[in-house]
């Protein structure tokens, strides 16, 4: 069952399913995106979307029909991609067959969210796994296109990925960029793509043979792989060690009175501030998703799209390890708190080895002990002598 | 794993190559023919584009736009607003004097082309 939304578009009244909504919506926002830069771009823009009403009013079924994805997909066919609107196709995916540029990247919603959002190219997804297609991707790089080329190659969204590469090297102290420029530095740009950059859309209708560079290629995938096992390994053990030196309040990064002089001590500003936006995000991103999916199912919003929601997951998964392993903060409390020293506790750092603290804190306690004990002492004396002279007293009363 | 002989990757090349300069002859030939299209009269966006393609002259239909907005700015054609039964009002492309001796000069360059081509086909 889908849902169902009234649009308009150039001043006409369309009913379309959500499927449909989506993919359109991407597409328009892809064509003002594009022009927008032009002279009278805006007004180009809306003329396209008249002509998108006018083929929706041609394709729908007649009447009261409903716009469907397919209907959506003529659309696109037809109107073409907003690099060769603009002139900046090369001809073989703006002439040679009408309609190669497909459109799919702007259907975005699933009803299967375990694919990727490249459902309709999951043959090509499939064919490069057997090792063909790892390279990096020069044409749509942030900084050198690695991510790109991993996304191509495991499939998923780009941008996910770049999003999970800066989440990773946040969490695990900087090593993803250690990682990242591994594998810059490794991986080999697409020998393809330099030839015809216009071919991202349509590389499944005329591919020719991939240049498979055999032993180099295994060899330096295996390389850049192993790097990066190690030093997530590396990471991740550092991270446990420090987790089990406790944990209780986080977010102090000055003394604190605990009562009964003890007061608390933790020398950590910067990561009590890491820990505490961890866990704003924690109980934040979970709120905020309900409340969208609240608005979305009385129909004010559309809902979120899987690609939101995935990347809205992963830092969720994020801030909980964060959360989980950031602070370490070791304290022992004394048992008696009315014979109470002043007793300092600090934060026990990783690098500082852990016995030594903890000898003082224990040294501190045993002191403590023997006071209470000779405290003890004295009151049982002065209990026992209590206690003589009362049964003095009742000797005397007695006789 | 499966490549293609040699032979074959180059007859592929050969046929993009051939697409490519269509591509750009047609990019060329639209200005042209859209001012062609509007001396005879005035037309709608659709009109124009359904003509075309009658012509197999255009394929993507995007790229109208931009071109008609752009003679638009150079003050080649203009257009006005036609009210219509079945919606709202839409823009009715009409020719300009400017246009029409843009065309003129259009025409000879056609010509020219035309002789050029014909004269290192023959000799």
């Amino acid at each position: 069952m889908k849902k169902n939304f009234t649009v308009n578009i150039s001043n006409r009244l369309f009913q379309i399913d959500e499927d449909a909504y989506n993919m359109l919506q991407n597409y328009i926002n892809a064509i003002h995106n594009k022009l927008k830069y032009q002279q009278c771009g805006e007004e180009t823009a809306n003329d396209i979307e008249e002509r998108i009403a006018e083929i929706l009013n041609e394709v729908k079924t007649p009447g009261n029909g409903i716009v469907t994805i397919d209907n959506v997909r003529e659309v696109i066919r037809r109107v073409g991609s907003p690099e060769q609107l603009c002139g900046e196709s090369t001809a073989t995916s703006d002439e040679r067959v009408e309609g190669t540029f497909t459109g799919e990247e702007y259907n975005t919603t699933q009803e299967d969210n375990t694919h990727s959002y490249q459902q309709e190219s999951s043959d090509y997804l499939f064919s490069n796994l057997k090792g063909k297609r790892f390279y990096r991707n020069p044409n749509d790089k942030i900084i050198a296109g690695v991510m790109s080329g991993l996304a191509r190659y495991f499939g998923g969204d780009v941008t996910l990925w770049r999003l999970a590469a800066v989440v990773f090297s946040l969490i695990f102290i900087g090593t993803g960029l250690i990682a990242y420029l591994a594998l810059a530095l490794i991986i080999p740009e697409d020998p393809e793509l330099k030839k015809n950059p216009s071919q991202e859309g349509v590389k499944s209708a005329n591919d020719p043979a991939p240049v498979v560079k055999h032993g180099c290629m295994a060899t330096f995938f295996k390389f850049a792989f192993i790097i990066i096992l190690i030093l997530v390994l590396a990471s991740f053990i550092s991270s446990i060690l420090t987790f089990f030196g406790f944990l209780t309040l986080p977010f102090f990064s000055e003394p604190l009175d605990l009562g009964d002089g003890v007061t608390l001590n933790v020398y950590s500003g910067v990561r009590n501030t890491i820990r505490l936006i961890s866990f704003v995000l924690l109980v934040g991103i979970p709120i905020y998703m309900h409340q969208q999916n609240k608005k979305a199912r009385l129909g004010s919003i559309p809902p979120m799209t899987s690609k939101k929601k995935n990347i809205l997951i992963i830092i969720w998964i994020c801030m909980l390890f964060t959360f989980l392993f950031t602070p370490k903060i070791n304290y022992n409390f004394q048992r008696n708190h009315f014979i109470s020293p002043k007793i300092t506790i600090t934060q026990q750092d990783s690098n500082n080895p852990a016995p030594s603290s903890d000898n003082t804190a224990e040294d501190e306690l045993d002191k403590v002990e023997d006071e209470f004990d000779k405290a003890e002492k004295q009151i049982d004396e002065a209990t026992q002598q209590i206690d003589k002279a009362q049964a003095d007293i009742d000797n005397a009363t007695i006789e | 794993m499966h490549h293609r002989t040699i032979k074959q990757t180059s007859d592929k090349q050969n046929e993009m190559n051939i697409e490519n300069a269509k591509s750009q002859m047609r990019k060329g030939m639209l200005e042209y023919c859209v001012l062609l299209l509007l001396k005879h009269q005035p037309f709608y966006a659709s009109d124009i584009i359904q003509r075309l393609k009658d012509a197999k002259l255009l394929v993507v239909e995007g790229t109208l736009y931009p071109l008609l907005t752009r003679l638009k700015n150079d003050g080649l054609l203009t257009y006005e607003w036609q009210e219509s039964p079945q919606g709202p009002p839409r823009k009715y492309y009409i020719i300009s004097q400017a246009g029409i001796d843009f065309l003129e000069g259009l025409n000879a360059v056609w010509l020219e082309l035309n002789q050029t081509v014909d004269y290192l086909k023959n000799n």
